[in-house]
């Protein structure tokens, strides 16, 4: 075979999608070599389609493995050489450059972004050699009308300014993940001699940081009270609660002086007024706001939702997932996706209702992404049995897309402002018009109704009582995986595809925890560090700064070159102070991963005699248990029983009916499960006799 | 210098953290005077037992409220 067109594509999944479409009776010849699936097609000419299994190559120490640092000369190279388990690597390289002898034209068809044009890049220059003659394919969506539009609508060249963009991520990030981690590892085990896995970086820190202040804006807050006052009424036979004009009063005093105003006063309405307020249709998705609405609804971790929704572009059921854009282009065929939607029974009745307008126009958000549109899917069944999770996110951009070419949703909010003598109290409701894009949305969006009388201005209403509640204002809420990403938006850190990745790294690394996310004492230690010794890596300025530039690189206005020298510039006076205090840093980390690992098996007190009660095993039998410190002060005996399988994690919380504590068992493949730790708790008891009988 | 609650390092009386607790104490004692007229020992009762209050807010309230009973003393 000699004289072929060899197609790179991203991933496996992509590489049969695209040789099925291009082959002209949609059966390429499935070849293999060295364990490498491989595709033959026939179009006319002969066309082998090969794929990676991501990055095959990266970014590396150049002159030996040894972990020194600073590091500052970098190379590309396999990533087999580099890391461990990627073995499959070296099969995918080698049958590539095989497949590369023999071929004449080269074209990447990579997924058209940052990532993937660096992975068709690397692929083409070192294991093809042809990286200055590839041609590319541009598509959004793995439907064979699309790749077949590619193809023949082939690009005729790389584009480099992109993955010159991409080159210096990946080496910035490098350079900065490097150094520091090794700065903070070896700043451990030199003053300890103790080996942690420390990591931070270029996005981490600042993201770290962010979480630290609002952990500490929680820990140093200090609650002020406050009242609410609130007058029973009657009209019409029912009784509402009317609303006192301010919202809150601060002094107590003025509290009860407005409730003995009022006391056995009756009322008279005052002004009746009904707005009508109309609200667009939201926005089509880009990958943050669907990793925001797929955890506000079904609670699915960002980097979950990316790599649900990438299956989904894999399986030819949406668009490419990793887009900026909030823009649908008429281009993509409106009328075509519903047709195809409407085939599918739960989509028929809102697909044909859009498709009997003159005219389809989805409302559009600001953003633009030059490379992809928004979000949408292709309308295509899906072919095999989708998994709960995919079903769900699926189900949400089917229905997004519906509910962008409805009408504005028209509801009427209505206030009746109520006079107590001098004091203005109110009443509020609302009710629905019309639907509008709403019911294309369902169950996703809903609005709480509340309908009030039909009552006149100068009406009399009857004043059951006015009382007054005390409250406190409340302490600022903890991030969640979709605040913290649109706060990470918000401040321009981090790019869409590797924000959900950062957070799950500080997750991995135990520098945050738990679902509202609550900063760890490692995590804790390390900021306070950085801020101290390393400042400019918490600093979201600098940040930003190295990330506009980046993406002037894109844009072609600034050289890789400046940009990574800039970098260094920034990183050497940092490792050097890092180095100098080695002593301080290694000793403080050191203490705030022994700190953390003590809270991570701690899962309360002893009601006994108030000590800790903590994961412990057993020296005779290695069984593991909860066991009260007071054991080893000969003061208490106090020990509960624990599953052996699966990972336990402290829950911080008390059961409600015993007051031992709770702690959640993480199996795989099984739902978390959340248990009292007392055998004896008298809720158990009960569940166990209600099944006896 | 080290903190007086956690000996940690600390610039003044107190390490950062606590420092911002007891910077947010004495503040937020005007907005208590006013609402409730109350005075620095029972403001300070009254944070040490609001379960609103953040760990670090409690720690200076309680560390404070030793203070002003053994000045009574």
């Amino acid at each position: 075979m000699k004289g072929y067109t060899l197609i790179v594509a991203e991933k496996p999944s992509a590489a049969r999608r695209i040789a099925e479409a291009l082959d002209v009776k949609n059966k390429p010849e499935l070849r293999k070599d060295g364990g490498v699936s491989y595709f033959v097609v026939d179009r006319g000419r002969k066309i082998v389609v090969v794929s990676a299994i991501g990055h095959l190559y990266t970014v590396t120490q150049q002159g030996g493995k040894k972990a020194r640092y600073p590091v500052f000369d970098f190379t590309w190279a396999p990533r087999h050489l580099v890391e461990k388990g990627a073995g499959k690597v070296k099969a995918h390289i080698e049958t590539i450059s095989k497949l590369a002898v023999e071929a004449d034209t080269f074209i990447d068809a990579c997924d058209f972004d940052v990532e993937g044009n660096l992975i068709g890049y690397n692929i083409l220059k070192y294991a093809c050699g042809k990286a200055e003659v590839a041609k590319r394919m541009k598509y959004s969506t793995l439907t064979s009308s699309d790749l077949v539009e590619a193809y023949e609508n082939v690009l005729p060249m790389l584009d480099f300014s992109l993955i010159e963009a991409g080159r210096t991520r990946h080496e910035v990030d490098w350079l900065y993940g490097i150094n520091l981690s090794r700065a903070l590892t070896g700043a451990v085990k030199h003053t300890c001699g103790r080996y942690v896995s420390l990591s931070t970086g270029r996005v981490q820190g600042p993201t770290l940081r962010f979480l630290v202040q609002r952990e500490e804006d929680i820990l140093c807050f200090v609650p002020t009270p406050f009242w609410t006052v609130k007058a029973e009424v009657e009209v019409d036979g029912r009784v509402y609660e009317a609303k006192y004009e301010k919202r809150t009063v601060e002094c107590k005093a003025e509290a009860v002086e407005i409730v003995e105003a009022c006391q056995g006063r009756s009322g008279k309405i005052s002004k009746v007024e009904r707005r009508i307020v109309s609200q667009s249709p939201p926005v089509p998705f880009d990958l943050g706001a669907l990793q925001r609405e797929a955890y506000r609804l079904f609670g699915f971790s960002p980097k979950r939702t990316t790599d649900l929704a990438e299956r989904l572009y894999l399986d030819a059921l949406i668009s490419y997932p990793r887009t900026s854009s909030q823009k649908l282009p008429p281009s993509i065929n409106y009328r075509f996706i519903l047709h195809s939607l409407a085939q599918q029974t739960k989509y028929e009745k809102p697909c044909l209702e859009l498709l009997r307008l003159e005219e389809l126009k989805p409302h559009e958000g600001k953003k633009i992404d030059p490379a992809h549109p928004a979000v949408y899917p292709t309308g295509n069944r899906p072919k095999r049995k989708l998994n709960r999770a995919q079903g769900k996110l699926l189900e949400l951009i089917v229905k997004r897309f519906l509910a962008l070419f409805g009408d504005p949703a028209r509801r009427e909010r209505t206030r009746i402002e109520i006079h107590l003598d001098d004091h203005l109290f109110f009443l509020s409701g609302s009710k629905v018009l019309k639907e509008g894009w709403m019911k294309f949305y369902k169950p996703y969006v809903h609005f709480d109704e509340f309908e009030l009388p039909s009552v006149r201005e100068g009406e009399d209403v009857v004043v059951k009582k006015v009382t007054f509640d005390d409250s406190f204002t409340k302490p600022p809420p903890r991030y969640n995986s979709g605040s913290l990403l649109k706060r990470m938006e918000e401040e321009s850190i981090g790019t869409k595809a590797t924000r959900a990745e950062i957070i799950q790294t500080l997750q991995k690394r135990k520098y945050i925890s738990a679902k509202n996310i609550q900063v760890t004492t490692l995590g804790f230690s390390l900021t306070e560090i950085l801020e101290k010794y390393a400042s400019t890596i918490v600093s979201v300025q600098l940040t930003r700064e190295l990330e506009e530039k980046m993406q002037s690189i894109q844009d072609g206005e600034e050289e890789r070159e400046s940009v990574l020298a800039e970098a260094i510039s920034q990183l050497k006076p940092v490792l050097a102070e890092l180095r100098r205090r080695e002593g301080t840093v290694g000793k403080t980390l050191n203490m705030a991963v022994q700190q953390s690992m003590l809270e991570e098996r701690t899962v309360g007190t002893c009601s006994k005699c108030k000590s800790q009660l903590m994961i412990l095993h057993s020296r005779k039998t290695g069984k593991r248990f909860v066991g009260c410190t007071g054991y080893f002060k000969g003061i208490c005996k106090t020990s509960f029983p624990l599953p052996q399988q699966g990972l336990i994690k402290p829950n911080r919380k008390s059961c409600l009916s015993c007051g031992s504590p709770i702690v959640t068992l993480i199996r795989r493949r099984r739902k978390p499960w959340r248990f009292c730790i007392n055998p004896n708790c008298p809720k158990k008891r009960k569940r166990e006799q209600a099944i006896e009988l | 210098m080290n903190c007086k609650i956690c000996g940690r390092e600390a610039e003044g009386s107190y390490c950062k953290v606590h420092g911002k607790a007891h910077r947010n104490l004495v503040e937020k004692f005007k907005v208590w005077k006013r609402a409730l007229g109350v005075q620095w020992k029972r403001y300070l009762e009254e944070v040490a037992q609001n379960s609103l209050t953040g760990e670090k807010a409690r720690e200076v309230a309680s560390f404070l409220l030793l203070e002003v009973d053994d000045s009574i003393q």
